[in-house]
């Protein structure tokens, strides 16, 4: 199955996907309209035995500049460092995503949570530690009996990173020009 | 400035032509391709542009590299037995460049040959080592001079440089703001006595030896900046300036080696890593001038050189490789859970 995004700029092709579509999809005409004021990730791919949440960041130089002014102004009062601006946004997706397929009854396959950055294989390794504790992944409570998200379910890659390891596994990822 | 090095047959080098920038040259590469060798030659030239310093080339480069016979130096293979270095400057004012060539054999013979390379002014050359020396200061020079230490050349050089006395008179505003960026990241100020460093803050005065690793490296660029052996003209190399440091004290590093660098610094560093190009990743402007250089083994085991403004496209990077490499472990250990 093939899945074009003519606004981030990225094509998908996963040959055994059982579905793939825009999950948040803005049409009201489309049978995938999302039709919800909640957060969603970019992406959703239904496979056999699990599924596939893709979220796109790509971080813009003017976005980047802004976060390390506001890093800065924070870290001289409430020690809040820009590193949580940047995973902010990413977790309150996946949350809004994870309620939302709650409500759609189908939180019946594990599920992959992918987020696709611009950022090198290094930050990339940090963000994901950043991501895991705010999510949170695995088990954060005592109380807790299930899991939002299996920590080794957890990934955060660029293109390259994305061909090297699930191109076999998943499908094919393109930056469109 | 330095402009260029040419190597022939010497030490890991089978034909290597490196140009240089008058700015911030920063080399990668994995261990074994030359970025200390190429460093030590480079910095080997650069210590004798002032005339006042009676040492050829061949005896200096032999101190630097420390190697049981100068021939040693030569690249060893078959049928290869002489080999060579070039170095090049030029002066701002001149558009012909000045030139330095050592030729040796594996015989111990050498034979060195100048174009215009000494004048008559006060160039410095400094290279600090990876291994902290200054809290090794007392007592070495007597002991270096009665060849009681077989240490290689750079050490003493360094203690030298750092032993030379402050300038009196009050310090530029450029070398004060260098200062107080050291001073903030040490919470203190180098101070001498009696061949001992002492890092003198609100507490007292603290003696070399006792200083965490990092602010000991610190406390040599403070000395080095104080008593203007940095200065405009001067050459900075610095081996693997990561050494020991904690990855936060990166910045200042980078801040200083910029702000240097628009003194006049020309430098040369060597890294393997990540923290320190990002930092300068980060903090270079469209003003700054910065050339990365990465040595590599081609597909004939030879060292190879390519360099690139932009440290994106720094290929090969072993570093990034690495961490790439990482990555893809954990992506496969959480894909097997699937």
């Amino acid at each position: 199955m093939r899945l074009t995004l003519t606004e981030e700029k990225f094509e998908f092709d996963f040959p055994e996907a059982r579905e793939l579509y825009k999950f948040d999809e803005r049409d009201p005409l489309s049978p995938n309209f999302h039709g919800v004021s909640m957060q969603a990730v970019d992406v959703m791919a239904e496979f056999p035995n699990f599924q596939l949440w893709i979220e796109i960041k790509e971080f813009q130089p003017s976005e980047i500049e802004a976060m390390k002014k506001e890093g800065d102004q924070q870290k001289k009062g409430n020690n809040v460092h820009n590193k949580a601006h940047l995973t902010r946004n990413l977790k309150h997706k996946f949350r809004d995503t994870f309620l939302y397929r709650y409500c759609e009854n189908k939180l019946d396959r594990k599920v992959v949570y992918i987020c696709l950055t611009n950022f090198d294989d290094a930050l990339n390794g940090y963000y994901k530690r950043e991501l895991l504790k705010q999510l949170p992944a695995g088990k954060a409570s005592v109380r807790w009996s299930k899991f939002l998200l299996d920590k080794s379910l957890l990934f955060v890659v660029n293109v390259d990173s994305w061909h090297r390891n699930f191109e076999d596994r998943f499908g094919q990822c393109k930056k469109i020009l | 400035m330095i402009t260029r090095f040419k190597a022939s047959n010497f030490t890991v080098f089978t034909d290597l032509d490196v140009e240089f920038t008058s700015g911030i040259n920063v080399f990668i590469g994995e261990n074994g391709t030359g970025k200390t060798h190429l460093m030590k030659a480079v910095y080997a030239a650069g210590c004798l542009i002032d005339k006042k310093i009676d040492t050829p080339l061949d005896r200096k480069i032999n101190g630097v590299f420390a190697p049981n016979s100068i021939g040693r130096l030569v690249h060893r293979a078959v049928g290869r037995n002489s080999g060579s270095i070039s170095v090049y400057r030029r002066m701002s004012n001149e558009s012909k460049e000045r030139s330095i060539t050592l030729r040796l054999t594996n015989q111990n013979k050498s034979e060195v040959k100048q174009n215009g390379w000494a004048i008559d002014d006060n160039v410095e050359a400094i290279f600090i080592p990876v291994k902290d020396m200054l809290a090794n200061a007392p007592g070495f020079r007597s002991l270096f001079s009665q060849k009681k230490l077989s240490y290689e050349e750079i050490y003493l050089d360094i203690i030298d440089k750092a032993f030379v006395p402050i300038a009196r008179g009050k310090l530029s505003p450029e070398r004060e703001k260098l200062l107080n960026i050291l001073n903030q990241a040490m919470s203190g100020r180098v101070i001498e006595k009696n061949e001992t460093f002492y890092l003198k803050n609100k507490n007292g005065e603290l003696e070399f030896p006792l200083l965490a690793e990092g602010f000991k490296k610190l406390g040599l660029l403070y000395r080095l900046i104080q008593n203007e052996s940095l200065t405009h003209g001067s050459m900075l190399f610095w081996d693997e300036p990561e050494a020991n440091l904690n990855p936060h004290l990166s910045q200042t590093v980078v801040k200083i080696l910029i702000e240097l660098s628009k003194m006049g610094v020309q430098i040369f560093i060597s890294t393997h890593d990540y923290v320190l190009l990002k930092e300068f990743q980060l903090a270079i402007t469209a003003d700054d001038d910065i050339l990365y250089h990465v040595l590599y083994r081609d597909e004939k085991g030879e060292i190879s050189h390519t360099a690139t403004r932009v440290l994106d496209e720094l290929s090969p990077n072993a570093i990034d490789n690495t961490y790439s490499r990482i990555l893809d472990d954990e992506i496969q250990m959480g894909l097997a859970a699937l």
